[in-house]
């Protein structure tokens, strides 16, 4: 019964970086605030990239944060092997 | 959707999955002859199955890209035809990786070099709608990232072709959702017929090909399949405006290759990786303790105890199913943001 209910955690982490991918898109929204076509070209420009550079940051972070939640659970599915099949030699 | 269209489509359809079905088997004997054989490891037997057969794939995918164009307007031919110029680039990038291999870095970088054409002639719509923002404004850094795209997708394909039908199968998948989202998320015409007529293609080319390619494999798809497909569905991404959708139905998958080349920091053969994922003992494969080893989607799913091919590609098709059915709420969410 345990094993029914417990979810397999590759599940419990797509499921994680969708809504993180979903978050983004709401930051997103907020950076995306139209720029005062009147306003100088140099001020237009330099905010339109410092918005690219902060969407890229974060991007970046997702991929990071991903990659050591991969490690982690890989490290807790080869620990959870190795004492289920301690606990069978035992029997 | 008109009787008419509905008709277009379902033979559209029809005709790629008996392309293919026809196709493949050809495909495999000159490969033979060809000596291109690969030996499949997972199997105790070690079975030789002829290899780069997902040329049936390609030739299917250009032959009904090339009969879209007859049956379009102007608008979506220009488009079509960017799409056959890169699929058949990626074709003949695919043949040669897999008759004389290319490094690690000189597949995808040619591979974006290849796909500069999207740039060029920007058929595109740079505008790409995300679920709570609605359509974003991102002109040029737009082609930067769809020059990459189709290289990510076709490298995230060419690395879950490790089993046997588990790119294909996944694909299919992918293919499908990528179907039911045109529905969904509100289109242009010319992307509407591009998302419905190209997924029904890839559907179609690769439903015919899994036939021989699932367990246990008659035929491997080599990188020219792999490639392929990989690249399509990016160019169904980005002239199909599903950018969104189908990086959700993507997940998986791009989880795989990201943690690869994380892992063994960088893109490197396999001849260069201090150590193997998996082993592979009587039929059974196990997760390597090795903690250097790359760490893969597949060494994932045997890490918590091993198993045998199918049940791996049967929880490979699993997960792609499950991210497909996100990538369709990411749809509806974002059908819900344009006005």
């Amino acid at each position: 019964m345990k094993k029914l209910l417990s979810p397999d955690p590759i599940y419990t982490l797509v499921t994680v970086i969708w809504l993180v991918l979903i978050g983004l898109c709401g930051i997103i929204a907020l950076l995306v605030v139209p720029l005062d076509p009147l306003a100088p070209l140099e001020y237009r420009i330099v905010i339109s990239a410092l918005k690219v550079v902060a969407t890229g940051i974060l991007g970046f972070i997702w991929l990071t944060t991903w990659y050591r939640i991969l490690q982690i659970i890989l490290v807790y599915q080869l620990n959870s092997d190795e004492t289920g099949r301690a606990m069978s030699s035992r029997d | 959707m008109t009787v008419d269209e509905t008709l277009l489509y379902s033979l559209g359809l029809l005709l790629a999955l008996a392309l293919s079905y026809l196709i493949t088997p050809l495909v495999a004997r000159f490969m033979r002859s060809r000596g291109k054989i690969g030996i499949d490891i997972h199997k105790p037997e070690r079975p030789e199955v002829p290899e780069s057969v997902g040329l049936s794939i390609a030739v299917t995918t250009i032959a009904m890209l090339l009969l879209g164009i007859a049956l379009t307007t102007d608008l979506v031919r220009e488009r079509l035809l960017v799409m056959i110029l890169i699929v058949v680039s990626v074709t003949i990038v695919g043949l040669i990786d897999d008759f004389r291999p290319l490094s690690a870095i000189a597949k995808p970088g040619i591979i974006m070099v290849l796909s500069i054409p999207i740039a060029i002639f920007q058929y595109a719509d740079p505008y790409p709608a995300l679920p709570i923002v609605g359509e974003v404004r991102i002109t040029i850094i737009y082609w930067v990232i769809a020059v990459m795209v189709v290289s990510v997708t076709s490298n995230a394909s060419n690395m879950i072709d490790v089993l046997n039908g588990s790119m294909s199968g996944s694909f299919i998948i992918i293919s499908a959702t990528a179907l039911v989202a045109s529905f969904i998320v509100p289109l242009s015409p010319e992307s509407e017929f591009i998302a419905r007529y190209g997924s029904l293609v890839l559907l179609g080319a690769l439903g015919g090909f899994w036939v021989f390619n699932r367990y246990p494999a008659k035929v491997f798809a080599g990188d020219t399949g792999s490639l392929v497909t990989g690249a399509m569905i990016g160019l169904i991404a980005i002239y199909g405006e599903l950018e969104f959708v189908l990086i959700v139905a993507m997940l998986p998958l791009i989880l795989n290759s990201f943690s690869i080349i994380g892992s063994i920091g960088g893109l490197k053969e396999r001849r260069e990786m201090k150590a193997r994922p998996v082993k592979v003992e009587e039929g059974m494969i196990h997760a390597s303790k090795d903690m250097n080893a790359p760490i893969t989607l597949v060494r994932l799913i045997v890490a918590n105890g091993a198993k045998n091919e199918k049940d791996i590609v049967t929880s490979i098709l699993k997960l792609v199913a499950f991210s497909c059915v996100l990538a369709i709420v990411s749809a509806v969410m974002i059908r819900g943001s344009v006005p």
